[in-house]
């Protein structure tokens, strides 16, 4: 695989459209050490994800293979499909279990994002210089833009002014 | 039936860990960025009684509709360009759209990019490349509208 396509498996990645197996082959590509300067921040970023991977250990797999094999070994032996109790209490199990699973990684997620994105200043006040200080340099950039375009709307009327006294003057004589 | 229960399990982890992710997130630790983070949170905190005015324009009713503001600032030969790349591909997707293109005078090159609609506009992302090497990204998360940013912008250079 080229950087041409790795390439465009990142911005897919990005935009949200990767399926499990490209991104398993984003994720084999960008955990490698040797990464080109240009994928440097989509690898960190992997890294990052990847240390807040859910664990799964061996012990946690057989105890689920072996819950899901009991299901297989009971057969319906009558027409109507009667679960026994067992499969229930399987079921049951395996059901707890992903929803443990599921929370652990939920309080996970919600505590990475929580410990680097936390607040700069812890006084209100220096928060406020701070937003005051980035709201300022927002609107002189962007002020930089909306002054261009009025400015432009300046001339075109200008011009048109002349273009429109220039068409009097030839239509009077 | 057991790979399928044990794919969905996999795969609910997997998209878990990808979700809620705001590739900022690893600047801000970063040596060479300079970081600041506000929260909603520390912004309804701020006093009333601060000068909220400017220009005629009370920046407070603005500031009430953010939910962060995230500045990353970086001069550092090596990580200043990731961080611009970082957010370029950010804005590539197809839910930002490219709200304005500056060239200043010192040569910066400022690019606005919106998520959502004029009216509602769910994030707003200022990348400046800095002709002197310096590069910053500025990101407001919230809810509010393009006549929000223009008023608040008009109250500042006033």
């Amino acid at each position: 695989m080229n950087s041409n396509d790795i390439r465009k498996l990142v911005e897919k990645f990005y935009e949200g459209k990767t399926s499990l197996e490209e991104e398993r082959t984003l994720a084999d590509f960008l955990l490698r050490d040797n990464v080109p300067d240009e994928f440097f921040p989509d690898s960190k970023l992997f890294y990052a994800l990847n240390t807040h991977s859910m664990e799964v250990t061996n012990e946690s797999i057989q105890a689920i293979e072996s819950l899901i094999d009991s299901f297989k070994e009971e057969q319906p032996s009558d027409k109507k499909i009667k679960m026994s109790h067992a499969k229930y209490w399987a079921i049951g199990v395996a059901a707890s279990f992903a929803l443990i699973l599921g929370v652990r990684q939920f309080q996970k997620s919600q505590q990475a994002e929580s410990t680097l994105f936390t607040d700069t200043y812890k006084n209100p006040d220096d928060a406020y210089r701070a937003t005051v200080e980035a709201l300022q340099l927002f609107s002189d950039n962007f002020s930089k833009g909306t002054e261009s375009v009025e400015k432009a709307n300046m001339h075109l009327e200008k011009a048109q002014e002349i273009i429109n006294q220039s068409l009097k003057q030839g239509i009077e004589k | 039936m057991k790979k399928t229960i044990l794919s969905i399990l996999l795969l609910a982890g997997f998209t878990f860990t990808f979700a809620q992710k705001n590739p900022f997130e690893q600047f801000s630790e970063m040596d060479g960025v300079t970081s600041v983070y506000i929260s909603k949170t520390m912004l309804s905190m701020i006093p009333k009684n601060s000068k909220m005015n400017y220009g005629g324009v009370n920046v407070g009713s603005f500031l009430n509709k953010l939910s962060s503001i995230l500045i990353l600032t970086s001069e550092d030969q090596k990580i200043a360009p990731q961080m611009l790349s970082m957010a370029n591909n950010r804005v590539k997707g197809r839910d930002y759209e490219l709200l304005m293109r500056v060239k200043s005078d010192d040569n910066d090159n400022v690019n606005f990019f919106m998520k959502g609609k004029p009216e509602d506009i769910r994030e707003l992302i200022m990348i400046v490349a800095g002709n002197d090497g310096e590069n910053v990204v500025m990101q407001f998360l919230g809810n509010f509208t393009l006549d929000d940013i223009q008023k608040m912008t008009e109250g500042f250079n006033k």
